[in-house]
C-alpha cells in the first residue's frame, strides 16, 4: 500500500499543539472540514484531489514535514449572503492530513487548483518505479 | 423477522424542526430534503435577501459550459456534469468525491425577473442570483391539526 490515509479529527491538532508546543498556526483555520479526496496511483506517482469549493489560489497551503506527513489547509474565501432559508451545506476553512510512503519525491511535488478542486501529484522516486527487464534472446 | 432493539421517538423539538422543514420545502416545491448523499447532490443553500433569492451550490471540478440553468415558469432546473479525472492506468485507492451527472429541480415561490438572472460559476461555487418582482405568488398555508 502506497500510503496510510490519516483522517485528522478536529480536536487531534489543537491538542497535538498544546502538546508538542509547536508553531504550527493550526488555530488560524479554526473549525475545519474534512474535504472529499480521491487518491489514485500510477506507476509513476500518487495523485490526490482534494473538493475545496470556495477556495482560491492564494487560501491553500500544503507541507510535508519530515515525519512525511502531508498536511492541507485552505481557507474559504466564499461570501456567504445573509437570511440563509435552506442549507444543505456549510462554509468553513478545510483541513486533512495524509502520511506518506517513503517512496514519494516530495520535493518534486506538483500542486494545481482548477474548478476548486485542489490536485496534487507525488512522483516516485526513479529507483521505486517498476523497471521493464528485457528478455534476452 | 427480529425486532428493533431501539424505537425512535421524536422529541417535541424534532417534530417542530421537521414542520419546519417541511413547511420551507413545500413553499419551494419538489426541493428534496437530503442529509448527505442521495438527492442532495450537488449540496445547495438558498438566501434570501429581501430583494432577491440567492442560491449556492458546491460543485467542485464540474466544467461551467457542462452546467444548465433552466427557467420554466417558475420551474428553475439546475443540471451538470462532474467528469472524473482521467490518469490512465490508476489504481483507485480511495474515492470520496461524486462524479456524473446530475440534476435538482424546484419551484419558486416567488416571481422572479426572468431577464434579470444571473449565475456566476466561481473556485467551485456556483451563485444564482434571482431578483423578486415584488408580487408574491399565493402562499401555502399549510394546516396544523
Amino acid at each position: 500500500m502506497a500510503t496510510e490515509v490519516e483522517k485528522q479529527k478536529r480536536r487531534e491538532p489543537s491538542k497535538k499543539q498544546e502538546a508538542a508546543g509547536n508553531a504550527e498556526n493550526l488555530s488560524e483555520i479554526g473549525r475545519s472540514f474534512l474535504p472529499d479526496t480521491g487518491i489514485r496511483e500510477t506507476e509513476e506517482a500518487l495523485i490526490l484531489q482534494l473538493d475545496l469549493p470556495g477556495v482560491d489560489k492564494g487560501g491553500v497551503s500544503i507541507e510535508v514535514d519530515e515525519t512525511n506527513t502531508l498536511r492541507i489547509k485552505a481557507k474559504n474565501s466564499f461570501q456567504e449572503p445573509e437570511n440563509n432559508l435552506f442549507r444543505e451545506f456549510e462554509i468553513g476553512n478545510y483541513f486533512r492530513s495524509f502520511r506518506l510512503g517513503e517512496e514519494f519525491d516530495k520535493d518534486n511535488m506538483i500542486a494545481k487548483l482548477e474548478l476548486g478542486v485542489l490536485e496534487i501529484t507525488l512522483p516516485k522516486k526513479e529507483e521505486v518505479k517498476p523497471r521493464r527487464i528485457a528478455i534476452q534472446a | 423477522m427480529a425486532e428493533p432493539d431501539w424505537t425512535f421517538s421524536p422529541t417535541a423539538f424534532e417534530r417542530e424542526f421537521e414542520r419546519l422543514r417541511r413547511q420551507i420545502t413545500d413553499a419551494f416545491g419538489g426541493l428534496s430534503l437530503s442529509s448527505g448523499f442521495g438527492g442532495g447532490f450537488p449540496a445547495l443553500n438558498i438566501y434570501d435577501q429581501g430583494e432577491e433569492i440567492c442560491i449556492a451550490l458546491q460543485v467542485p471540478g464540474v466544467a461551467k459550459d457542462s452546467l444548465n440553468l433552466e427557467m420554466r415558469e417558475s420551474n428553475l432546473t439546475i443540471t451538470g456534469r462532474r467528469e472524473a479525472p482521467d490518469y490512465g492506468n490508476a489504481d483507485i485507492l480511495r474515492e470520496e468525491s461524486l462524479y456524473g451527472e446530475f440534476r435538482r429541480s424546484f419551484r419558486l415561490p416567488f416571481k422572479i425577473k426572468q431577464d434579470s438572472i444571473q449565475a456566476e460559476c466561481k473556485n467551485g461555487i456556483l451563485m444564482i442570483r434571482m431578483p423578486k418582482t415584488g408580487e408574491s405568488r399565493p402562499r401555502h398555508i399549510a394546516i396544523n391539526a
